[in-house]
């Protein structure tokens, strides 16, 4: 008899605003649909959260015509079930992690003004990676990461290797000084081991249970990595 | 649409002319994923076997592909786990 194999979690941000700047945000759609894509290809289920529950926004950048022809978005626009699941995530804070094999967070700029302080996205990543699950996250999603701690009260990227959305990218796309926190820094700052490629290249990084990417074109990369350690065990 | 995660089980570190056998077993793989079959097949982890997915057949079908593959005679064990696509 073979082991169940749990699904996987993904969540997403319910913040549609960056911050003072009245700029519209949201997740980044490719970077949940690329790791998803990969999650699916491997036979792995997935349900689908949000720090609010119901429709989480989509950064309309991320909606663009030439974003929208990628063939992960073309996929699933078409795809009723995801369709029907994106209208009605679950609320982070109703989630029983006992459920899931792993947790994903995409990222989208809007996550760096909910996922850092939200209980229930901390209280998952911690019961998650404690029962032996899988903690992932990609380009703005490790926002989720900066302030989550163990039961002893460590932060769980300390002494761990990481990517994620850098400094340099921050300024390329010229947030540096609308985003509340600077990624890279606040993770460093609570002990994380960050490893930045080049702005916008495909950066995957693996430590144990914990596989984070650095932008867009590390999400389906992150899905594969996180899609081995389930099948691994 | 249906899948099957193919689980095999074997010590790769034992077989004495692996390195000659798994570039024909990534050409069985080629094939089959150029058919739209597999999607996915990787090396476990510690050499310890492969996993492979495989879409769009039923059991009897997977198990013949399985044996196709020039590695199959030293799996010691294979598990079959039929997923669909749920919420």
């Amino acid at each position: 008899m073979s082991k169940e194999i749990k699904p996987v979690l993904c969540v997403l941000t319910s913040n549609n605003v960056k911050g003072k700047s009245g700029q519209p945000t949201g997740y980044w759609l490719s970077e949940l649909t690329e790791a998803l894509k990969f999650l699916e290809k491997s036979g792995l289920q997935y349900a689908l959260a949000s720090v609010k529950g119901g429709e989480p926004p989509a950064d309309p950048m991320s909606l663009s015509d030439e974003e929208l022809k990628k063939p992960a978005n073309v996929h699933f626009s078409t795809d009723e079930m995801f369709q029907h699941a994106l209208k009605n995530t679950i609320c982070i804070d109703d989630v029983d992690s006992s459920k899931y094999a792993a947790v994903f967070f995409p990222g989208g700029h809007g996550t760096m003004w909910d996922f850092s302080d939200s209980n229930g996205v901390q209280r998952v990543i911690r019961e998650i990676y404690e029962a032996g699950g899988v903690v992932s996250a990609v380009c703005h999603g490790p926002s989720s990461l900066v302030n989550a701690t163990l039961s002893d009260g460590s932060y769980l990227v300390a002494g761990k290797n990481v990517a994620a959305f850098t400094n340099s990218e921050e300024a390329a796309v010229q947030a540096t000084n609308i985003v509340p926190f600077l990624l890279e820094t606040a993770l460093k700052n609570h002990g994380a081991l960050h490893h930045a490629a080049p702005d916008w290249a495909k950066n995957v990084i693996v430590d144990g249970r914990l596989v984070t990417g650095q932008n867009p074109a590390s999400a389906e990369g992150v899905g594969e990595e996180v899609a081995k350690i389930i099948l691994n065990k | 649409m249906k899948r099957i995660i193919v689980q095999t089980f074997a010590d790769f570190n034992k077989i004495p002319d692996f390195n000659e056998l798994l570039p024909k077993e990534y050409e069985v793989g080629g094939k089959l994923k150029e058919q739209g079959i597999l999607e996915n097949l990787f090396i476990k982890e510690g050499m310890t076997g492969a996993v492979m997915v495989l879409k769009d057949v039923d059991e009897t079908r997977a198990k013949e592909l399985v044996a196709t593959f020039p590695l199959f005679k030293y799996f010691e064990k294979v598990e079959y786990r039929i997923v669909e696509k749920e919420f």
